[in-house]
C-alpha cells in the first residue's frame, strides 16, 4: 500500500507541478489548491496511462479520498 | 479463385506509429512462400511482412501511408481472377476512421526534426507529417515577407487545423458587428458534490449552470436559435454545447436534449466530455449540433470576458473565475442583436442568475 501511495505522489507532483507535494490516505481535493476538475481530468489520465488501465469515470468521480483512490486502483489491477 | 491469406500488421508494435515503407513487389504479381512482401516502419525499426502462402499479391496500402496495428495491408490470391477492387473499400475505412479521431501521424525523421526545433505539430495542416515537410516548414519559416512591407523578421506559422476551423465557426456570426455582450456577477454557492475528492473546482457551478441554462432556453426560444437569410430558425431541440480549449485547441462538447436530463447526468456527460478532449477522442457526433454553447474559463483566473457566439447559434454563456474574497463569479452572455436585444439578454440573465442562486 506505501507503494501504491508512492506512485500516485509521483504522477500527482507531476500533474501538479509540484516536487514537493505528499500524499497520505486523507488528503482530498480541499487540501490541493489546483486540485480543480479539469486537473482532476488529467490525473485521471495519468493514472490511467501509468497502470495501463481504463478506469469507470463515475466510479472513480464518487471516491472521498486518496485512499479511497489507493484501494480503488489495487482492485482495479487485482482484476 | 479467392483470397487464401490476409497479411496484417502483427501486434507488436502496439505501442507505435506505424507507416508503410517500401511495397516490394507490383499488384499481382506472383510471390513465393516466405516472400517479404512489404516494409512498415515504427519510431524503431523496420519490418519486413512476410506472404504465409504462395500466390498472386495485392496491396491494400500505398507507400507512405499510416496503418493501424492489426490492418490487412496485402491480400494473397490463389489465382488473378479473384482481384476485385479491395484496396478502394479498404481505403474508403481507413479515411473515416481517420476523420473519426483526427489523429496526427508523425514519421521518424519527422519527429526528430520537430524535437530539434521544438516545433509544434499542430502548425502542420496535414494530419501525417513526413520529413519532408518539416523541412519545407523550416525553409519557409526561416524567409522574410517583402510582400507585405514588414521590415522585422518573423517566424512564419501555418495555421492549424483546428484553428481554421475554429476561425471559421466564430467569424461567422461576429462579422455581422451585431454583437452584444451583457454581464452579471453571480454569487457562488456550495454545490453539494464538493466534499467528494474529484467535485472540488472552480468549474463546480457548470453543471447547475448548464442545467438551468437548458430549461430556461425554453422559456427563451430565440437564444436557442440563429439567423439565416432574414428569418430566424428556432432550434426543435435544446443541445448545450461546452466549449474546451484546454491544449487541443477549441472543440464543443455537445449534450443532445440537455433540458431532459437530470443534475447528476450533465455532470457525468461534462466529465466524459473534457475526458474525450484529453484523451483526443471527441468524436464528430461528440462535438456536432450543439444550439446553444456555455464557455467556462474559470480556471485560468479570469475575471469577465466576451464570449464569441459559434456558427448557427444566436448566443453564448461565459463563466469567469470565481472571486474568493467576494465568493461570486461573473457570467456574460453574448447574443446575436439580428435574433434579440439587450433587454430580453438581461431577463435571461437575470433569470438564470435567480434560478442558480436560489437552487
Amino acid at each position: 500500500m506505501e507503494n501504491r501511495i508512492e506512485e500516485l505522489n509521483k504522477i500527482f507532483s507531476e500533474v501538479f507541478g509540484d516536487k514537493n507535494l505528499e500524499l497520505n490516505r486523507e488528503t482530498s481535493a480541499s487540501d490541493i489548491d489546483k486540485w480543480d476538475s479539469l486537473t482532476n481530468m488529467h490525473l485521471i489520465v495519468a493514472i490511467e496511462d501509468f497502470y495501463k488501465i481504463r478506469f469507470e469515470l463515475q466510479e472513480i468521480q464518487s471516491l472521498q479520498n486518496v485512499g479511497e483512490l489507493c484501494d480503488y486502483v489495487d482492485r482495479y489491477l487485482a482484476d | 479463385m479467392t483470397v487464401i491469406s490476409e497479411i496484417k500488421v502483427p501486434k507488436e508494435d502496439a505501442d507505435e506509429e506505424v507507416y508503410v515503407n517500401t511495397l516490394h513487389y507490383n499488384n499481382k504479381d506472383k510471390i513465393k512462400k516466405s516472400a517479404g512482401v512489404l516494409d512498415i516502419e515504427t519510431s524503431k525499426a523496420v519490418l519486413e511482412l512476410e506472404a504465409s502462402l504462395e500466390g498472386f499479391i495485392e496491396y491494400l496500402v500505398e507507400v507512405g501511408e499510416v496503418v493501424e496495428i492489426g490492418q490487412t495491408v496485402a491480400l494473397i490470391h490463389d489465382s488473378l481472377d479473384s482481384f476485385e477492387g479491395n484496396k478502394d473499400q479498404v481505403v474508403q475505412e481507413r479515411i473515416k476512421r481517420e476523420d473519426f479521431n483526427e489523429e496526427i501521424k508523425i514519421t521518424k525523421g519527422a519527429q526528430e526534426l520537430i524535437d530539434k526545433h521544438k516545433l509544434d505539430t499542430s502548425s502542420f495542416k496535414n494530419s501525417f507529417i513526413k520529413k519532408e515537410d518539416v523541412e519545407r516548414f523550416l525553409k519557409e519559416s526561416k524567409s522574410i515577407a517583402k510582400e507585405d512591407g514588414v521590415k522585422v523578421a518573423y517566424v512564419s506559422k501555418a495555421l492549424s487545423r483546428s484553428k481554421v476551423f475554429e476561425i471559421e465557426a466564430l467569424s461567422h456570426v461576429q462579422s455581422t458587428g451585431l454583437v452584444s455582450t451583457i454581464f452579471m456577477n453571480f454569487k457562488n454557492k456550495v454545490i453539494d458534490n464538493e466534499d467528494n475528492l474529484l467535485a472540488k473546482s472552480a468549474s463546480a457551478s457548470l453543471p447547475l449552470l448548464t442545467l438551468h441554462t437548458s430549461q430556461l432556453l425554453k422559456e427563451f426560444p430565440l437564444f436557442n436559435s440563429y439567423f439565416f437569410e432574414n428569418e430566424i430558425r428556432e432550434y426543435s431541440s435544446i443541445n448545450i454545447g461546452i466549449a474546451f480549449d484546454i491544449d487541443d485547441g477549441l472543440k464543443v462538447f455537445s449534450i443532445p436534449n440537455t433540458d431532459q436530463l437530470p443534475l447528476e447526468e450533465i455532470n457525468n456527460l461534462l466529465s466524459e466530455g473534457v475526458y474525450k478532449y484529453i484523451r483526443k477522442e471527441l468524436s464528430p457526433k461528440d462535438i456536432s449540433n450543439s444550439t446553444f454553447t456555455i464557455t467556462d474559463l474559470s480556471q485560468y483566473k479570469v475575471e469577465s470576458f466576451v464570449p464569441l457566439i459559434n456558427k448557427n447559434q444566436s448566443a453564448i454563456l461565459g463563466v469567469s473565475s470565481l472571486d474568493t474574497e467576494l465568493n461570486r463569479f461573473n457570467v456574460s452572455l453574448s447574443f446575436d442583436h439580428r435574433v434579440t436585444e439587450g433587454k430580453q439578454a438581461s431577463i435571461f440573465l437575470g433569470k438564470l442568475r435567480k434560478l442558480f442562486e436560489e437552487d
